[in-house]
């Protein structure tokens, strides 16, 4: 099952501070919600115990996030890989970076893929629900960045 | 009557053959009582659980067990390097292929088993594989044959030629056939593709594993639809001699061919009690089951047959586009990979004809031969019987009157078909005529005709099959080498009831009666004193077990010329016992009796008490028989099924208002078994027709995990049936009797599918693939013009 | 697959169940007739690790008619309503969904206010709801509060129902003798989920034209919906075929299905709006009334 989702985020700061934020693990991986645990595996990844609910399915996954920044392009790749319950995400995300003005924009776009029971049991409901949270973790970026700078 | 019965009993009515008696079977298995895999508790058994793969494709980077081995209870976690040191990480395939137990160094399916963990509890096994950590490297997937064929991707890198392409196999005069169809007044071209099912039986594949370590036996309580063979692929992969192996197959709750291959669970289980030296329990859950059980069909078919313009064929090109999934584990024949699909030429009289298949790997589960399919005969059939339709609807002619001009007639068998068979015996013309009387051809025409005038849609669809079971006679037949025969084991007690064992298994055929049946008939015994014993290799006489509608054909010849030869010796007996010669005696009446003094006669009961009292001069004790039948052909069930619809255009629903199967498979045992399994086939066919289809994307997903995704119908849905038979005895069976378990699983999908298009062709439609859903229906209707509402 | 450990408690009474929730927070769920948590629970896809059964409320378990309502409460099974002779004769539509929810041995266990606050995006209770203008008591710790359909149904299996509350009574207005209703399904077999459906309820007046209408439809977005724009046309309009066909495209165009086994997301949109259409007719049929062309 392939979901597919876009979005953009407007940040009160300057490119440098959004690029400097975006390559920091350990600042990235507070982004994502509902976090059991973290662990920096490398100056450019993680791996993110994470607890998921929609409704009645709700459930422990174990997310190995790679940070790869495009500075040439301004881009910053993402790839995450995790599973739980039988389950198997992958999902690759890209962030295009430009400054605005005072601001710097953010477009993301991000492809998922999952595999197993929850792809089919799940999956009228995954769709919605995965979207929100990517939609939040960039939020969560944005807010981030916004008040580091204030 | 079958002469062969004749001869038993000339002048009356039979005794037991032919009789609706009630199954032996049904009482234990109705109040709960039968004896299934998972009822059986050993004491100390562990419980075993599969760690399965999400990927379709990957390479396996690294296997960490380290928390799951913390869970409480759990003994071992064994991978495919575990395996290896016995040599089992590979094993042999039923059609000469090598597949993995456990995934090597990459996963080649969704769903592969990955690591197996042995634990008190099944709970904690279940817990423990939740926790066992792989890391996989996905690798691109090659989800259709077609992206196979281009061999951009190489899936088996163990084999010596790097190809996806498995084997082609072709029959018949390709040059003949290419030359008819380029001459032919009229040709047609009809694609079909048969979708990838699975047959879903009640009872997921299950063992107990047991090996005694203090006697050197391992016995294996397992859902197997072929003990014996089994128990010699287990011998020849593990080195265990086959006198220290024992495999009970005891009750089991459906079978459909599902449960033919050997699979990755059982050997992990034969290795995890080997090596722990206790009892190793493993059920499948239902997602095992519709995941890594061997599916059936995936056959991309494309037919061409050419014909004069008065409506009489003249050639049929069929080419298939085969996908096997990871491994071949197309359970078929050693010298038929495509089993027997060169049937397609059906009932037909063709005088010229060409077949080919062509198999592929892809990323998905091995199999393809099960879901009662009599090795390919489905698919061979609902190609025939769809191309047909196509025929006479592009001669403008109706399609029974296309088929009454070329079925093979009465006086041409035994027929001798363009690609290579014999077949045994047909009446086709009379088995249609019942038919399409039974259902009201004419009327239903007229109705038909009526309705079109009114924009209401009805269809009527026909398939007239003739297909073929029995494999096989040992010249042309053997599973990996191993003949197939069949034995059957008839032993009279002295006071006359009687053991029998076979080397076929039931998993709902009803053997216990039909079994009993045939013996009660020709020795004269009653049918409640005969137990039939099947599926415990230390006891039952060495056979190739009960799938593609074989038992019957084998077996049931076995039994039959094994309580013959008992006849024989019993004959000897009575001639003592009367104190006449043997010459005298005479079979008359279920009796030996003195030629033309029936005063003057004993039972084969008598015979049975002096065999071990008052045994005859010169002969020896007891009376009892093996019988090792191997058949001289197989043998050639035929059908008529017509299949009334009539459509909602605004959703596209399709209703089937009667279905009218008229069968015939030669002699009937028990009339009433035939009509079970006539109705169940149906209701598969009518399953595969409208609902069922196991899909992958193209990421190698598998869409139909469980029974929201995949559907089985429902009493609500089922149409009702309306059976009947004709009876064409097989010239060459001891009794005449053909089969008919797979016949209607057969037959139906294409009268089901032929009706549809039958009832949309005003509107331009000639093309439906199964399942044929609302959808499909829906698009046409709109597509034609046709308002919803 | 089983269920994952979990500790169970029998509550008495709603006081009870809603302390209960209230003590063991977001991971305790009520169970009545357990048909969709159960499933659920043993795919491990939902691993509450608190179950309150309701099933001994006997004070719970009733249907009863009066003041122009119907109240039913919380341990009232789908087979309650499909056998009941009130139900049948006063509340079509409550009628026709409760021939086709889930499955005839469901049912017998499946409760409708347990189908209201699973809020399936594909669930039939959910789309009858909105049609017929129906309400739900909400209990926590400190009361009671009433939600109306629209404000009930929030996002996929989310509803108004909050941590530690409990709905226990449902409440549907009594329809008058001039209301047709009709409740269209299509499944590709019983117990499937519905390929899409819709629930159509018209209360007209004396002349016909359409006093109010209710529309919902189900299986076709992230939740079911209602028609708003549809009901908006039909109001004050004599139901003729060219205005089936409007109300038909609102409900087509609202939808927003995702492509499964069922069918397509296009299929479903176009379905949507025929099966809208068949429910106005049948609605209108069950009247005695004519479409006029």
């Amino acid at each position: 099952m392939k979901l597919n989702y876009d979005g953009q985020e407007q940040i009160n700061a300057d490119y440098d501070a959004v690029w400097a934020f975006i390559n920091n693990p350990e600042k990235v991986a507070k982004c994502l919600p509902d976090v059991e645990k973290l662990e920096i595996t490398g100056d450019k990844s993680f791996t993110a115990h994470v607890k998921v609910g929609v409704g009645p399915v709700r459930g422990r996954f174990k997310f190995d996030v790679g940070l790869e920044p495009d500075a040439e392009n301004n881009k910053m790749n993402v790839n995450l890989r995790g599973g739980g319950l039988g389950t198997a995400i992958d999902l690759t995300a890209g962030a295009n970076i430009a400054q605005q003005q005072e601001q710097t924009q953010l477009d993301w776009q991000g492809e998922a893929v999952v595999r197993g029971p929850a792809a089919t049991v799940g999956a009228r409901v995954l769709d919605r629900k995965a979207r929100e949270l990517i939609t939040h973790v960039f939020a969560e970026v944005k807010r981030n960045i916004d008040e580091e700078q204030a | 009557m079958s002469d062969q019965i004749k001869d038993l009993n000339p002048a009356k009515e039979c005794r037991a053959m032919g009789k609706s008696i009630k199954r032996r079977e049904d009482a234990r298995f109705v109040q709960g009582r039968g004896t299934y895999v998972d009822d059986i508790e050993l004491p100390k058994m562990l419980h075993m659980a599969i760690v399965h793969s999400p990927y379709a494709h990957a390479l396996i980077k690294g296997i960490d067990t380290a928390e799951a081995l913390k869970v409480p209870g759990v003994k071992a976690i064994i991978t495919a390097k575990d395996l290896a040191g016995f040599n089992l990480d590979w094993i042999p395939t039923l059609a000469g292929d090598k597949q993995m137990v456990l995934a090597t160094d990459r996963v080649m399916y969704q769903y592969q088993e990955v690591a197996a963990v042995f634990a008190e509890t099944r709970a904690q096994a279940v817990d423990a594989a939740q926790l066992v950590e792989v890391d996989y490297e996905p690798l691109e997937v090659v989800a259709d044959p077609f992206k196979a064929r281009e061999d951009k991707v190489i899936l088996r890198t163990d084999r010596e030629k790097k190809t996806n392409h498995i084997f082609n196999w072709n029959v018949g005069d390709r040059e003949a056939t290419d030359k008819a169809l380029a001459e032919a007044e009229v040709r047609v071209k009809q694609k079909a593709y048969y979708p990838r099912v699975h047959a879903s039986p009640l009872e997921p594949c299950a063992i107990v594993a047991d090996m005694n370590t203090a006697t050197g036996r391992l016995t294996l309580y397992l859902t197997s639809q072929a003990p014996h063979a089994h128990r010699t692929v287990v011998s020849l992969v593990t080195g265990i001699p086959e006198s220290n192996i024992r495999i009970v197959s005891p009750d089991i709750g459906g079978g459909f061919g599902n449960k033919v291959p050997v699979y990755p669970g059982y050997v992990c289980a034969a290795a995890g009690t080997i090596v722990l030296g206790v009892p190793v329990k493993w059920v499948a859950t239902r997602t095992e089951s519709m995941t890594t059980d061997s599916f059936a069909r995936d056959f991309h078919m494309e037919a061409e047959i050419g014909a004069t313009k008065e409506g009489k064929v003249t050639a049929l090109k069929v080419t298939t586009v085969a996908d096997h999934g990871a491994f071949d584990a197309a359970a078929d024949p050693s010298k038929y990979p495509a089993g027997l699909f060169s049937i397609c030429t059906g009932s037909y009289d063709f005088p010229t004809a060409f077949t080919e298949v062509d198999a592929y790997y892809t990323n998905k589960t091995p199999g393809g031969v099960a879901y009662r399919c009599s090795f390919r005969v489905t698919e061979a059939s609902y190609m025939i019987e769809r191309a047909m339709d196509t025929a006479a609807r592009e001669l403008n002619m109706d399609p029974a009157e296309f088929r009454f001009k070329n079925f093979i007639q009465k006086e041409q068998f035994p027929y001798n078909s363009p690609l290579g068979w014999t077949y045994d015996s047909g009446d086709y013309e009379t088995t249609f005529k019942v038919a399409l009387e039974k259902v009201g051809y004419e009327e239903l025409r007229k109705e038909q005709a009526e309705k079109r005038a009114k924009g209401e849609i009805m269809g009527i669809g026909i398939s007239t099959f003739t297909e073929i079971v029995g494999a096989g006679p040992s010249k042309d037949f053997d599973i990996l080498g191993i003949k197939m025969f069949d034995g059957a084991e008839i032993r009279i007690h002295p006071t006359g009831s009687v053991i029998v064992r076979a080397g076929t298994k039931s998993q709902g055929q009803g053997h216990e009666t039909t079994w009993a049946q045939i013996v009660a008939e020709e020795l004269g015994l009653d049918v409640d004193k005969i137990l039939v014993e099947e599926g415990d290799t230390d006891t039952a006489p060495y056979g190739l077990g009960t799938y593609a509608s074989r038992s019957t054909p084998t077996a049931g010849g076995a039994l039959a010329l094994g309580a013959r030869r008992i006849r024989e010796k019993a004959k000897r007996i009575a001639a003592h016992l009367l104190e006449v010669s043997a010459d005298d005696i005479e079979w008359e009446d279920y009796k030996f009796q003195i030629k033309g003094v029936p005063s003057k006669s004993v039972t084969t009961q008598d015979c049975a008490f002096a065999a071990y009292t008052n045994p005859a001069p010169g002969d020896e004790p007891g009376l009892e028989t093996t019988y090792y039948y191997d058949p001289p052909n197989l043998t050639f069930p035929h059908g008529a099924y017509i299949c009334v619809v009539d459509i909602d255009k605004s959703t596209g629903e399709v209703k089937v208002r009667r279905f009218v199967a008229i069968d015939d498979c030669g002699t009937i045992i028990n009339p009433m078994i035939v009509e079970g399994q006539v109705h169940g086939g149906l209701a598969e066919g009518f399953a595969m027709a409208f609902m069922q289809e196991i899909v992958y994307d193209e990421e190698g997903n598998h869409l139909n995990t469980n029974y929201t995704d995949y559907l089985i119908p429902t009493a609500y849905e089922v149409p009702k049936f309306e059976t009947g038979n004709t009876v064409t005895p097989s010239p060459h069976h001891p009794i005449g009797a053909k089969g008919v378990g797979e016949s209607p699983t057969v037959g139906s999908p294409a009268a089901y599918v032929n009706a549809v298009i039958d009832a949309l062709s005003p509107y331009g439609v000639s093309e439906i693939d199964m399942p044929i859903s609302r959808e499909k229906v829906f698009s046409k209707l709109r597509a034609a013009g046709v308002e919803a509402f | 697959m089983f269920p994952a450990s979990f500790d169970f408690y029998r509550a008495h009474s709603a006081e009870e169940a809603v302390s209960l929730l209230g003590e063991h927070g977001a991971d305790s769920r009520i169970l009545a007739g357990g048909q969709s948590l159960i499933p659920a629970m043993r795919y491990r896809l939902a691993q509450p690790t608190v179950l309150v059964d309701i099933n001994q409320m006997q004070a719970a378990n009733y249907i009863t008619e009066e003041n122009g309502e119907l109240r039913i409460g919380a341990t009232v099974r789908d087979s309650d309503l499909e056998f009941s002779d009130l139900i049948r004769t006063n509340y079509q539509l409550m009628s026709d969904v409760s021939d086709v929810v889930a499955d005839p041995i469901v049912r017998f266990r499946g409760t409708l206010i347990g189908s209201l606050c699973h809020n399936d995006p594909s669930g039939d209770w959910p789309a009858a709801m909105l049609a017929a203008r129906a309400k739900m008591i909400i209990q926590n710790k400190d009361g009671k509060r009433v939600v109306n359909a629209d404000e009930f149904i929030v996002d996929s299996f989310t509803t108004a129902v909050e941590e530690g509350e409990m709905a226990v009574e449902t409440i549907w207005p009594t329809p008058s003798k001039n209301t047709g209703a009709s409740y269209q399904k299509i499944e590709r077999k019983v117990g499937d989920y519905a390929t899409a459906a819709a629930a159509v309820q018209l209360e007209l007046n004396e002349d016909g034209t359409v006093k109010e209408a209710g529309i919902g439809i189900t299986a076709v977005s992230y939740v079911a919906l209602r028609v708003a724009e549809g009901e908006a046309l039909l109001r004050g309009q004599k139901v003729t075929r060219n205005l089936i066909k409007a109300v038909a495209a609102e409900a087509s165009k609202m939808a927003d299905p995702i492509a499964d086994g069922r069918g397509s997301a296009e299929y479903k949109k176009e379905v949507v709006g025929v099966l809208v259409a068949k429910g106005i007719m049948q609605s209108l049929e069950r009247l005695g009334r004519k479409v006029e062309a």
